[in-house]
């Protein structure tokens, strides 16, 4: 098995195992809900300020197996909007910036990341 | 305590009196507003004191003119129709509307409100655009500009 089998293999085996790294999510599409996905998870917080104040953001991404995405008709892309239930807080699918993609495939395609916002309480 | 946050303290008495009903929480007053994003997916009314300017009105008497900042805010999709944001103008324009009758502030009675602006401070705090344009907080801003006379030095002979 060449390194890069390796890795792929890795992807799913270990860094997508709840009993290593992953944690388990759920995805909800409008009143369609996914079964728990194994995903990974970073997060950042930045702030954003006007003449009246400031506002604490915080984003996640949440990296995963494409074909889990899945609301019961087969696997399907990220739309904005689709929102992650995780530890009791909501986290909305939308891009990093106006523009830019809010979820991309890594090379391998093996492993998706979305990008999200927390919002409110699950 | 400063002319400033006295009448920033009784407006937020006066909008929690009259305005509850219409409030998901009581409104408060925040000299520097700091909120995460989530708590903005509710209605959230913030008093935040403006700035005075003092001048002397007799040999004995000094007056201030304080304006204090009425901070509406809500998170609001991108997408929204306006069925979101009419009811955050409605309020802002009620709240306006209450202030411009002059009635005396109930926590200091004697001040009135003089005049109001509503979302009228620049078009930057109107619809502030949070996380780069994925996530809109509605901010409407009411400027209350309140007139406080109050003893001064006597000047010198």
């Amino acid at each position: 098995m060449s390194l890069a089998d390796q890795i792929a293999a890795d992807v799913s085996q270990v860094f997508l195992n709840t009993a290593d790294f992953a944690v388990s999510v759920t995805v909800t599409r409008r009143t369609q809900t996914t079964e728990p996905i194994a995903v990974i998870v970073g997060s950042s917080q930045f702030q954003v300020s006007n003449e009246f104040g400031f506002t604490q953001v915080e984003t996640r991404d949440f990296s995963f197996d494409p074909s889990e995405y899945d609301f019961g008709d087969g696997a399907v892309l990220p739309e904005r909007g689709d929102f992650v239930e995780d530890a009791g807080f909501r986290y909305v699918v939308t891009p990093p910036a106006a523009g830019l993609d809010f979820y991309k495939l890594d090379e391998t395609r093996h492993l998706m990341t979305i990008h999200t916002t927390k919002t409110g309480s699950a | 305590m400063s002319t400033m946050i006295d009448v920033a303290d009784a407006v937020v008495t006066e909008l929690n009196n009259v305005f509850a009903s219409s409030f998901t929480v009581p409104a408060i007053r925040q000299n520097i507003p700091r909120n995460n994003l989530e708590d903005l997916s509710v209605l959230r009314v913030t008093v935040r004191p403006k700035d005075k300017v003092t001048s002397r009105a007799t040999r004995s008497i000094v007056q201030d003119i304080v304006r204090v900042y009425v901070g509406i805010q809500k998170q609001c999709p991108v997408d929204d129709d306006n069925s979101l944001s009419d009811p955050l103008i409605d309020l802002g324009e009620d709240i306006q509307a209450y202030f411009d009758k002059q009635i005396p502030l109930t926590a200091l009675p004697g001040v009135v409100c003089e005049n109001s602006a509503f979302g009228a401070d620049g078009d930057s705090t109107w619809m502030s655009v949070v996380n780069k344009n994925t996530i809109d907080v509605y901010t409407g801003l009411i400027v209350l500009t309140f007139r406080v006379a109050r003893p001064g030095r006597q000047p010198p002979a």
